[in-house]
């Protein structure tokens, strides 16, 4: 395994658990299936959003 | 120009490779309904879909090719046990394979070096990128499952964070943080922010916790640890 670079100070992990009835909901077979897509859509606008505004707090 | 942002999804994948899956099933495994239930089944007790909805454009994305299953590639390389690096049951404890099946030394290290190696590789090659986030995307059942460290709880929040510390963001059990505190806080501000209308929208507690249920994301911790030779403590069960 390689080096963790230098610059790992200014580099930030974390993990982010979504809850799966924010997304998911039942399925005919038994499974749980994908939300209407605009459920979908407005999750992944969020990630997006929360990381731009989280990467502007660390300029 | 490419955002300095790393994004994760450990579980995310469907894929169960033909010679897991043959081992899972035995004689089974020509059974196409077997087949297609056995992969229905271990892909929701994945994290679905979560390589859909945490996938960003413009960042640097890694999403699992196997199903956690198969390798969970959010444990370290040598977690053992049922619920270990390589799992024997799911998180209701029912076995994954016969009865007969023993997973011996060469076919576990064949497995470990040609799933999680290959993942952890390609880890080491974007970290020396110019990154300055990198976020594991995960998705946790409404309530928990056996073996899971809240069992005997009812709900879970709509949201949580790991950083590697306590509810409020501090060390604990002598493990480095892999977020400080400070940004810790304002990340899950922000997280509770951005995804404030879907929660009001849903029937999920409208919780944004730190550290709840689990307090270590294992890719994270891997990452953030200056030394990096460190093993993780085997303290958790991620369900």
């Amino acid at each position: 395994m390689s080096a963790i670079p230098n610059s790992l100070k200014e580099f930030q992990p974390f993990g982010i658990e979504l809850n799966r009835n924010l997304y998911l909901q039942a399925g005919a077979d038994g499974f749980d299936e994908l939300s209407p897509a605009s459920r979908v859509e407005a999750l992944h606008h969020a990630f997006r959003g929360f990381v731009l505004e989280a990467l502007k707090s660390l300029r | 120009m490419r955002l300095p942002v790393l994004v994760m999804t450990p579980h995310s994948s469907s894929h169960l490779p033909p010679q897991i899956l043959a081992e899972m099933l035995g004689p089974n495994f020509l059974n196409e309904t077997a087949r297609n239930h056995r992969q229905r089944w271990l892909f929701h007790e994945n994290d679905p879909f979560t390589d859909i909805i945490f996938q960003l454009e413009g960042a640097y994305n890694l999403h699992a090719l196997v199903n956690r299953f198969v390798v969970d590639l959010n444990r370290p390389r040598d977690y053992g046990g049922d619920n270990g690096v390589i799992k024997l049951t799911d998180f209701e404890c029912r076995p994954l394979y016969p009865p007969s099946f023993e997973l011996n030394a060469s076919s576990r290290e064949e497995r470990l070096r040609r799933y999680w190696d290959s993942f952890y590789r390609d880890i080491n090659a974007l970290i020396q990128e110019d990154i300055r986030l990198s976020i594991t995307g995960h998705s946790m059942s409404p309530s928990a499952p056996k073996i899971a460290p809240d069992a005997d709880t009812t709900l879970r929040p709509a949201l949580s964070m790991m950083t590697s510390g306590d509810l409020s963001g501090d060390p604990i059990n002598g493990r480095h943080l892999s977020l400080p505190k400070d940004l810790a806080l304002a990340f899950r501000d922000l997280l509770a922010k951005h995804f404030a209308e879907i929660i009001a929208k849903s029937d999920v507690p409208d919780e944004v916790l730190m550290n709840s249920p689990w307090d270590v994301d294992s890719l994270s911790h891997y990452v953030s640890d200056p030394k990096q030779s460190k093993r993780i403590p085997a303290l958790w069960h991620r369900a």
